[in-house]
C-alpha cells in the first residue's frame, strides 16, 4: 500500500469552446487566470485540489490533467471551435475521471468527490444523445467516483437545461437576463475559486462534501424556470 | 525529539510556513493546550493544537479534551472532542462535550469501582450540555438544540480508564462521530472502534453531539502491560492512517520515551502537506507495580516514593489508626488525597 498522503479534491473546469464562445472566450481566460492567483493566496486548500481543464466542442481537449495548480506558472487558455457535443464532453468525464481517482489512490491519496464545473452559453447540437453518457457518468451505482456537477448558463443557454445537468437543483445557476455575458463570466470565475477553496477547507474539516456560493448577478436557475 | 520546539517535526513535504492569524469569534481559546501528570497506577500527556488551515484562516482551536483522576479507584477519566468545523462556536461545544462526559464518567465510578457506563446516557448528557448552554442563547428555549446543532455540533470521545494487575489496565471507550482510540503495543498500532470504509471516494458525513446515534457501542480494550492507550480527533487519525507509514513511525517513536506535555504538543504538530486539521491526542501509559519496598519500618525510605506514601497511608487507615498516628509514622500529609508534597514531611 501508498503512504497515507492525505485527502485531494479533484476538480474539473469543463469549457464549451464552440463557436459562439468568441465573444467571451477572453473573459473566461482572464477568470481562469484570476481563479489560479485566488488559489495560490490560499497555499492549505491549494496543496489539496488536482485542477484538470477541459474545452469541448465536437471533440474534448484536455488541457490540463490533475494539476497541483502551484507548481503551474499559468494556465493554459481556452479557444473556440465548432459545434456543442455535450454527449463528447460527458464521455471524456466517463472514462477520464475513475482512470484520474485510480492514479490519485495509486499515489497514496484517498479521494473527495470530484466536482465538475460545466461552462456552457448554448443549446448541445446532440441532443438527445448525451443524456445517456450523462446519466452513466452521475449514476452512482455504475460510477463510484460519479462527480457532483455545477453547471453554470450563459449568453442563450436555457434554464432548463441547465437544472438538468446538474447534478442538485442549487448547482444550476444562469445568468440573470441583461447581464454583461464578460461580467457574468468574470464572476463564475470569482465563484469557482471560492468554492473550491470552500470545498477543500470543508473537506479538510470532513464535515460536508462540496459548498457552492451564489454570485450575486447569478440566480439559481429553479427562479427562472 | 528535535532540539529546536520553535520549529515544527517535518513528516514528508510540509505545509506552508505563515504566521498563524488571531482567531475571529468570541470565546478565547489558546492555540494549543498540553496537561500531563501520573498516579500509582497510570501516567498520563494529552495535547491540542490548532491546525495549520484553522491558523491560516484565523479560526480558533475546535478540538480540545478534558481529564480527571478518580482517587478512590485510581481511575482515569478522559474525553476527547471535535467541534465540527461548519458550527462556528464548535469549540465551546467541544469543551462543554469534554468537561460533562468527564463530569458524568466520575459520578459513575463514585457509585461503583468497576462501572458498566450507559453510554448512551453519558453521551446524551454530554449532548445536553450543548443544548442547555444554547438555551442560554437563543431567541426561545424550543430553539436551543436546533440553535446548539447550527453552532456548537462536535464530536466526542470518552473513556474510563481502570487499574489491572501487574501493569495492566482496562478501557471502556465509546463515542459519537470519527474521533477514535487506539492501542500501541511494540510499535504496532490498533484502532479499537475498527477501520473505515474501503474503496470509493470519501464520503464526508459525521455525526456529532448534540445528535447521539440510536445505539452506542462502547468498547472495552485490555492493555496489555507495556501497552498506551490514545485517543484522539481525526486530525490524528486520517494522519496516522493505519500506522504504518511515516506519521505512524513518528508517534510511536515520540511516545516511546513518555514525552512531556510540551514534548507531546510539539510532536503533534507535526507539518506534512494536507494534513492541516486540528490534532488532540491522549496518552495514557498504564505504570507496572513499584519493586518491592524496603522494610516498612524505615519512614524515611519510604518517603523518597511518593505514590509509595500515600498506598502506605491507605493501609494504615485501614488498619484503624488516626492521623496523629499516622503523624508518628511520618505519613500524615502522604495520607491526604492528592497530596504529593506531603511526602516531604519529617518524621
Amino acid at each position: 500500500m501508498a503512504e497515507n498522503l492525505g485527502t485531494v479534491l479533484p476538480v474539473y473546469v469543463v469549457a464549451d469552446e464552440s463557436a459562439s464562445m468568441t465573444p467571451v472566450v477572453d473573459e473566461l481566460n482572464a477568470g481562469l487566470t484570476a481563479l489560479h492567483r485566488a488559489l495560490l493566496r490560499q497555499p492549505m486548500a491549494a496543496a489539496k485540489v488536482r485542477f484538470s481543464l477541459l474545452g469541448f466542442s465536437d471533440t474534448v481537449e484536455v488541457r490540463l490533467a490533475l494539476a497541483d495548480l502551484r507548481t503551474e506558472s499559468a494556465l493554459p487558455v481556452l479557444s473556440t471551435r465548432g459545434a456543442t457535443s455535450y454527449g463528447a464532453a460527458f464521455q471524456a468525464l466517463l472514462e477520464g475521471i475513475p482512470e484520474d481517482v485510480g492514479t490519485l489512490k495509486e499515489q497514496g491519496y484517498a479521494v473527495f468527490r470530484p466536482a465538475v464545473f460545466f461552462l456552457t452559453d448554448g443549446q448541445p447540437t446532440d441532443e438527445p444523445d448525451w443524456r445517456e453518457t450523462y446519466r452513466q457518468l452521475v449514476n452512482p451505482e455504475t460510477n463510484r467516483a460519479a462527480p457532483n456537477i455545477i453547471a453554470c448558463g450563459v449568453g442563450e443557454a436555457k434554464a432548463r437545461t441547465v437544472l438538468d445537468i446538474a447534478t442538485r437543483p442549487e448547482f444550476a445557476f444562469v445568468a440573470t437576463p441583461g447581464t454583461e455575458l464578460g461580467l457574468a463570466i468574470a464572476e463564475f470565475g470569482v465563484a469557482l475559486t471560492r468554492s473550491i477553496v470552500a470545498s477543500a477547507v470543508s473537506a479538510v474539516a470532513g464535515k460536508t462534501e462540496l459548498v457552492v456560493e451564489r454570485p450575486e448577478s447569478f440566480v439559481m436557475a429553479v427562479d427562472v424556470v | 525529539m528535535s532540539d529546536r520546539l520553535g520549529a515544527p517535526l517535518v513528516i514528508g513535504t510540509p505545509v506552508a510556513e505563515f504566521e498563524p492569524r488571531p482567531p475571529t469569534v468570541r470565546g478565547y481559546r489558546p492555540d494549543l493546550a498540553a496537561d500531563g501528570w501520573s498516579t500509582a497506577g497510570f501516567a498520563v500527556r494529552a495535547a491540542s493544537v490548532r491546525g495549520y488551515q484553522h491558523r491560516h484562516d484565523g479560526t480558533p482551536r475546535q478540538d480540545d479534551f478534558a481529564l480527571a483522576w478518580h482517587p478512590s479507584t485510581d481511575a482515569l477519566v478522559l474525553a476527547v472532542a471535535d467541534g465540527v468545523s461548519g458550527a462556528d462556536l464548535s469549540h465551546l461545544g467541544a469543551t462543554l462535550a469534554c468537561r460533562t462526559a468527564v463530569e458524568q464518567l466520575l459520578r459513575l465510578l463514585d457509585g461503583s469501582p468497576a462501572p458498566d457506563p450507559d453510554w448512551r446516557e453519558v453521551l446524551r448528557c454530554a449532548g445536553w450540555a450543548l443544548v442547555e448552554y444554547a438555551g442560554q442563547q437563543a431567541d426561545s428555549v424550543n430553539s436551543a438544540a436546533e440553535w446548539a446543532e447550527r453552532r456548537l455540533a462536535s464530536t466526542l470521545v470518552a473513556a474510563v480508564v481502570l487499574p489491572g494487575p501487574d501493569g495492566t489496565a482496562r478501557a471502556l471507550v465509546a463515542r459519537v462521530g470519527d474521533s477514535s482510540a487506539w492501542v500501541l503495543d511494540g510499535g504496532g498500532w490498533a484502532e479499537v472502534f475498527g477501520g473505515g470504509a474501503a474503496g470509493g471516494v470519501v464520503t464526508a458525513a459525521v455525526t456529532a453531539l448534540p445528535r447521539v446515534p440510536a445505539e452506542v457501542a462502547g468498547a472495552v480494550v485490555d492493555l496489555p502491560a507495556g501497552a498506551v492507550l490514545l485517543v484522539g480527533t481525526d486530525g490524528v487519525g486520517t494522519a496516522l492512517g493505519d500506522g504504518t507509514g511515516p506519521v505512524g513511525d513518528a508517534l510511536a517513536a515520540g511516545l516511546a520515551g513518555r514525552p512531556s506535555p510540551v514534548q507531546l504538543a510539539h510532536l503533534l504538530d507535526f507539518s506534512r502537506e494536507t494534513f492541516d486539521d486540528d490534532r488532540t491526542l491522549v496518552a495514557v501509559w498504564p505504570l507496572p507495580p513499584p519493586e518491592p519496598e524496603p522494610a516498612a519500618a524505615v519512614p524515611a525510605a519510604a518517603a523518597a516514593d511518593p505514590t509509595a506514601d500515600r498506598r502506605a497511608a491507605a493501609e494504615l487507615i485501614a488498619a484503624g489508626l488516626s492521623p496523629e498516628e499516622l503523624a508518628i509514622a511520618g505519613l500524615a500529609d502522604a495520607g491526604a488525597d492528592g497530596g504529593g508534597a506531603g511526602a516531604e514531611a519529617e518524621p
